[in-house]
């Protein structure tokens, strides 16, 4: 049933509408210069952003709640209603309102996600299109006065905070699933497996499974008849969700391959390979790779015989790095080193003052010693103090750990070195 | 809770007083009774009446004193007073981009008529107040006199036992103003219709009661016929305000 139609407001929620969906798409594009300058010249990390969007959402919704409830006349009818005051205000500026809301909120969550990725990546990523839809139907929504749009978008909405908190624990904990299982495994396009992995699917149902029915619940609870809009937000959500899911089985590259379809290169040291397509969309990356690898050769880092990229099964003596670590200086390096340093097989040793963490520490160290810049490098750890939990982020964390500059970098992997106990082996 | 014994639609206003900020007081004890029927609030701009509509529909808060409104023996309260309530303000209540149909379905729904039978009902006001043809018209396509009406449909689009009406005709043609009040005539049959206006001539032949306020004071109260004893109806009016 359509009500009242205030213009300006079908015209407010669309402009502002299209402005956040080119500033989402100009933002998330492939190279990031743009987004680098934005954060320039705030001097503000990618969270500015996401709370300026969120701001956003929130002055938007009441200009349109007051604006309305301005109106000459609408006051009075409220007053005299019968209908509690939300649902006087049940008209295309309540679809608006709620309109502008969804949007911003997906919009803010699907960047707060993708400009965390490393530069260089595949622009237009799915949750893009999911954000072009969601666009679309709230417009429908404010265009039309219908609520079904909306009921249609929200479990899109829901699906992306759902999975950007995901992400988030995961960066916090390492924990690689849920996060993985939306953003990142199945929705990159350079993602190589060597199997099929079967648990985001299942997690995709079972996920909306338990979302949906909660709504569901929740509308039997609260006496909400709405059965057709409730459909709406299961159908789409699950159609979402599980879509998602299989996309990721669905790219070729997902394929058991074998590493002999890769391109092995003897370098310096080992053997790098790569795949074809991996070559084809980074050609620099073996140059970078090989610059890395002579790097933590010359700082006493003992390499392994063969590098290749996600390759059937990682063996003895075989470091296997994923094509996602191949896309950017600063993941390749943080990878890299991690891989060097746990291959090395051998105890941690033990820091004199019995504070830093060695093996983070480490790892921090041979990265910006094969050129990532520091200030990129910083990990986020929680340790136990005097006082309490600490959660060091940033600068904090790498003055820390005593890693300001690549001389002080180089100064700690000296001391890692020197320190290390037990038999360290590269095997194979 | 107040009740009467008769069955008959009962507005109360027992001892109210109000003024506007630190204004010298408007309604100092005021006390009127309204009937099944329509009463018309007689008198010139600034004597009071759209304030004592605004009282009594609860737009306004008095400073004290009573104001009921009685069906059945019974005081209406709350939605149940809401739910018979038809209010026609001063001003158009236009919505830009509704059409006739549209509005007077809002109207008819935030009264508490389901969605389901909104519409049905929003044709039947129109087709009282004359205006079906136009349903699908935009309510700023109408003319001044049409629009009045499609307030009055919005007014009555829930079958109002107490249809409130501010200065209904004050901006309309004299055929207008006709069809209106023949409009106004026939709803209170069986309604309460209070409805205030400066239009002396409004009083002949459309309402059943006269009550002329002046600075917030009575200063007739009786039958249309009572009140247009004597000769001249607009001599009569100006004679009563300054006695």
């Amino acid at each position: 049933m359509k009500f009242i139609s205030p213009k300006s407001e079908r015209y407010f929620a669309l402009a502002l509408a299209f402005g956040v969906l080119a500033l989402n798409l100009w933002v998330t594009s492939a190279n990031r210069t743009g987004l680098e300058k934005i954060m320039l010249l705030g001097s503000a990390s990618y969270k500015s952003i996401f709370v300026v969007q969120v701001g956003i959402a929130i002055v938007a919704v009441i200009f349109v709640y007051v604006g309305h409830s301005r109106r000459p006349g609408f006051n009075t009818l409220q007053k005299l209603s019968v209908r509690p005051w939300w649902a006087s205000f049940g008209s295309v500026a309540l679809i608006v309102a709620i309109s502008i809301l969804l949007f911003l909120i997906l919009s803010s969550v699907l960047m707060f996600v993708e400009i965390q990725k490393p530069i260089g990546q595949w622009n237009f990523l799915p949750q893009i299109w999911v954000l072009v839809f969601t666009f679309a139907a709230c417009a429908l929504a404010a265009v039309t006065g219908r609520y079904l749009p909306i009921w249609a978008a929200a479990p899109l909405v829901v699906l992306g905070v759902i999975f950007a908190s995901a992400l988030a624990v995961q960066n916090a904990y390492e924990k690689p699933y849920w996060g993985n299982l939306f953003l990142l495994n199945m929705s990159l396009k350079t993602s190589i497996s060597n199997s099929v992995n079967w648990s985001p699917v299942w997690y995709s149902i079972i996920l909306w499974a338990v979302v949906g029915a909660g709504v569901v619940l929740a509308a039997l609870v609260l006496r909400v008849k709405a059965g057709k809009y409730l459909a709406a937000f299961v159908i789409v959500g699950a159609v979402t969700g599980v879509a998602f899911s299989f996309q990721g089985l669905m790219q070729p590259f997902t394929k058991v391959r074998s590493s002999s379809e890769a391109n092995c290169v003897a370098a310096a040291q080992v053997n790098l390979c790569l795949w074809p397509e991996v070559e084809i969309a980074y050609p620099k990356q073996r140059n970078e790779l090989q610059a890395m690898l002579a790097l933590a050769h010359d700082n006493g880092f003992m390499l392994p015989q063969t590098i290749s990229v996600d390759t059937a099964k990682r063996t003895k003596g075989q470091v296997i790095l994923g094509s996602i670590f191949a896309q950017s200086k600063v993941v390749l390096a943080k990878n890299l080193s991690s891989v060097l340093i746990a291959n090395q097989n051998c105890p941690f040793p033990v820091d004199p003052t019995g504070k830093i963490i060695t093996s983070v520490q480490a790892r921090v160290a041979l990265a910006a010693v094969m050129g990532a810049p520091i200030e990129q490098l910083a990990p986020t750890f929680e340790f136990d103090s005097a006082s309490g939990a600490r959660v060091l982020t940033g600068m904090e964390s790498l003055s820390y750990l005593k890693i300001t500059d690549t001389a002080s970098a180089k100064a700690a992997l000296t001391l890692w070195n020197s320190q290390k106990e037990g038999t360290c082996v590269v095997n194979g | 809770m107040l009740s009467t014994d008769d069955k008959n639609l009962l507005v109360t206003v027992s001892d109210l007083q109000f003024r506007f900020g630190r204004k010298e007081k408007l309604f100092d004890g005021l006390n009127i009774q309204l009937e099944t029927g329509s009463t018309a609030l007689l008198g010139p701009n600034g004597a009071g009446k759209s304030t004592l509509i605004n009282l009594m529909l609860g737009l306004l808060k008095k400073q004290s004193g009573e104001i009921s409104f009685l069906t059945e023996g019974t005081t209406l309260e709350g939605n149940t007073l809401k739910r018979q309530l038809g209010y026609l303000p001063q001003g158009d209540l236009i919505f830009p981009g509704m059409t006739a149909l549209e509005q007077v379905r809002y109207a008819a729904w935030s009264k508490g008529i389901e969605r389901k039978s909104a519409t049905e009902v929003a044709e039947r006001a129109l087709a009282e107040v004359g205006l079906l043809e136009f349903a699908n018209k935009r309510a700023k396509q109408l003319s001044g006199g049409q629009k009045r009406r499609l307030g009055l449909a919005m007014a009555i689009s829930n079958g109002p036992k107490f249809l409130v009406l501010d200065e209904p005709t004050s901006s309309l043609d004299p055929e207008q103003r006709h069809i209106f009040n023949s409009l106004i005539a026939k709803l209170a049959e069986n309604t309460l219709v209070p409805s205030s206006t400066h239009q002396v001539e409004d009083v002949i032949g459309t309402y059943d009661r006269v009550l002329l306020i002046n600075h917030g004071r009575i200063k007739f109260e009786g039958s249309s016929s009572q009140f247009l004893q004597g000769g001249n109806p607009l001599e009569q009016y100006v004679a009563r305000l300054s006695s």
